[in-house]
């Protein structure tokens, strides 16, 4: 696979270098957002697109009472989440599943939070996909989106420079918030980092 | 490796039919490492291997 499916979809040697570029990557734009997230009540979480495992473990850290299920295309990525996260493997709060956004293999009501970091600009359908999320949520439930990208005339020239070679699509943040509405999600709120560009938005499922 | 009560939350990612049937073929302390698991509703056939249940939609 050439550099551009390795990002989209890490796979192989050549993968799990790539994953762990990302992991390290990500790291202070995760921390930057842990700031801003209480997780205090989060119980049971997927983690969408969970590639090498570097925001869950950061999460995890943070969250340490909680359940973790890493979703992810790829079986490397995978087995790299459960080596990232031995020790959340090992005392049984880690499963790992491979499988699609498009169709998550869960039933309705499984999770009191969808965490989803640096992936929603390469799922299929980001208004159907994100409705999944909403289905496998209970009520009370979350979805966080961690991003280091949004589309605005202040990132654009950046965002365009990224997007060459990928099929990624960057929203507003308004685009965002209309879309995770649409997708039955409510009070939608959203913290910006102006210098780097990263937001963090939290949707809540509208019930108890 | 996969929690035998991962069953619990597992859905089929073709037809959402829920549980779906867990068969093991080899298991470690407990959790299975190798197996399938079954869909009663559309027929579907998942694999598990080195711990981790393929759940990828059928193409």
């Amino acid at each position: 696979m050439n550099f551009h499916s390795q990002v989209r979809r890490p796979a192989g040697v050549q993968g799990i270098m790539m994953a762990r570029r990302m992991n390290a990557n990500h790291r202070g734009m995760m921390e930057w957002a842990l700031e801003h997230l209480d997780v205090s009540s989060i119980s049971n979480v997927l983690d969408v697109g969970c590639g090498g495992g570097g925001p869950m473990s950061q999460l995890s850290r943070k969250a340490s009472h909680a359940r973790f299920t890493g979703l992810d295309l790829s079986g490397d990525m995978l087995r790299m989440t459960g080596k990232v996260n031995a020790s959340v493997l090992k005392k049984g709060m880690l499963d790992r599943v491979r499988g699609s956004v498009s169709s998550l293999p869960f039933r309705d009501g499984s999770f009191d939070t969808v965490f989803a970091c640096e992936t929603t600009y390469f799922w299929p359908d980001l208004r159907e996909n994100l409705r999944e999320c909403r289905r496998v949520l209970a009520d009370g439930g979350r979805m966080i989106l961690v991003q280091e990208a949004w589309d605005s005339p202040k990132w654009r020239e950046r965002n365009e420079s990224w997007q060459k070679g990928f099929k990624m699509r960057f929203c507003s943040l308004e685009e965002y918030g209309s879309l995770l509405g649409e997708a039955g999600f409510a009070d939608v709120s959203t913290v910006t980092e102006e210098e780097q560009g990263w937001f963090v938005t939290v949707a809540g499922t509208g019930g108890n | 490796m996969m929690r035998k009560d991962l069953v619990a939350i597992l859905a089929c990612p073709a037809c959402k039919h829920h549980p779906l049937e867990l068969q093991v073929e080899r298991e470690e302390a407990g959790d299975v490492m190798e197996g399938r698991l079954l869909c009663p509703g559309c027929k579907a056939v998942y694999i598990i291997e080195d711990g981790i249940p393929n759940l990828l939609p059928p193409e």
